[in-house]
């Protein structure tokens, strides 16, 4: 049986689905209310994991997913193993591998999402050919891209590519237009969303404890992502999406880029959890620069307003 | 379809189970994983042409479809 469910919609992840969208939503908001429930045999989870990861390839689901406050289950999952090792180190990492996808298709709308293809559509072609690249080589090196969403993928290149002729088809990337999201639009509520919660989450008391029961064997354990995690993720998004630095600047739980400079001046402790520390540094740091990058002026503005109280005491 | 989610539907209810103490604890059935792994084979986008539309049922890439 083939159903063509997605007439109305525009991505294109669930027109070619063997499930309708409305099959889609009961399985998403079942899958989130089990993973509500901890806790879960291994198989369960990466199970899960897996079908939220491939129900949220659609942004209508994936804002689902955020209205239904997966989110906020996601990011508070065991993910990594304890030291009753319930979970292994392989179910972790998977883990943590959907989670970060299913936290990518979140941040991707389909205006974002066109953007970003866009961008590899010109890093695909070598500026030594002129900005140049074979039909076969385009194909071939953006199939990844192409999988994602072939909809969205069309628009992108219609938007970007040229065909030109000569001995053999060739594809020109021209300048692509830098989309802008609207304050009010679902796409900027579900980008701001995610990274809210990935703030929050990094703001929070730290998830990290000890066993209690191996006190000759005192190692840190992980009870959800750990911040380093979580540094890593916010810097792969601020340098794919445009929206993400803006989002991350905009944070008003406190002073981000105070919190950040001291996280990356954070002096590293002799005991348990200096791994851990030395990651949280250097992802803070690489966090720092990829928003000079991206917002250099905003960035130098909340510099400024974060320590110049300090300063005037100082000079004084 | 409807069955698979007729039996996702049977867990939500069941999963709970109330102690005699008081205290709940949430139960999966063993089949669980591999019905949601079930659902995620038939969400995936194919990559293939689909076996049978409107108009060529019984054919695939031109050959006959049992």
């Amino acid at each position: 049986m083939y159903v063509d469910a997605g007439e109305s919609s525009t991505a294109g992840a669930h027109r070619l689905s063997y499930l309708t969208i409305d099959e889609q939503k009961s399985t998403l908001e079942l899958c989130v209310k089990f993973m509500k429930s901890p806790p879960h045999p291994e198989a369960l989870l990466l199970a899960m994991l897996q079908l939220c990861s491939r129900l949220t390839r659609n942004h209508d689901l994936a804002s689902l997913f955020i209205r239904l406050g997966g989110l906020e289950v996601l990011l508070q999952m065991p993910l990594l193993a304890d030291s009753n090792s319930r979970l292994s180190r392989h179910t972790g990492f998977t883990g943590i591998a959907f989670s970060t996808v299913i936290l990518r298709h979140v941040i991707e709308d389909p205006i974002t999402l066109e953007a970003s293809m866009s961008a590899a559509i010109k890093n695909s072609s070598s500026p030594r050919n002129g900005g140049k690249i074979s039909a076969k080589n385009f194909l071939t090196s953006l199939a990844g891209v192409l999988h994602r969403d072939p909809t969205i993928f069309l628009k992108a290149t219609t938007s970007t590519c040229r065909l030109v002729s000569g001995s053999n088809i060739s594809i020109a990337a021209v300048e692509p237009s830098v989309p802008t999201l609207s304050k009010e639009s679902d796409a900027a509520n579900t980008t701001e969303a995610a990274i809210k919660a990935l703030l929050d989450s990094l703001q929070a008391p730290t998830s990290t404890t000890t066993a209690a029961e191996d006190t000759s064997n005192k190692k840190e354990v992980f009870k959800t992502l750990p911040k380093s995690g979580i540094l890593q993720l916010l810097t792969d998004f601020v340098c794919s999406y445009l929206a993400c630095a803006e989002c991350i600047l905009n944070y008003d739980g406190s002073d981000i880029i105070e919190c950040i400079i001291k996280q990356f001046n954070t002096p590293l402790n002799q005991e348990a959890g200096r791994d851990e520390q030395h990651a949280c540094n250097v992802g803070s740091s690489k966090l720092f620069v990829a928003l000079c990058v991206r917002s250099p002026s905003r960035v130098t503005s909340l510099i400024v307003g974060a320590f110049r109280p300090r300063v005037c005491i100082l000079i004084d | 379809m409807a069955l698979l989610l007729r039996l996702l539907d049977s867990v939500e209810s069941s999963t709970v189970e109330t102690k005699p103490d008081g205290s709940v604890t949430e139960k999966f059935p063993k089949w669980l994983p591999t019905v949601l792994l079930t659902l995620d084979s038939l969400a995936q986008l194919p990559l293939t042409e689909p076996i049978a539309q409107e108009g060529s049922a019984g054919k695939f890439e031109g050959r006959e479809v049992c």
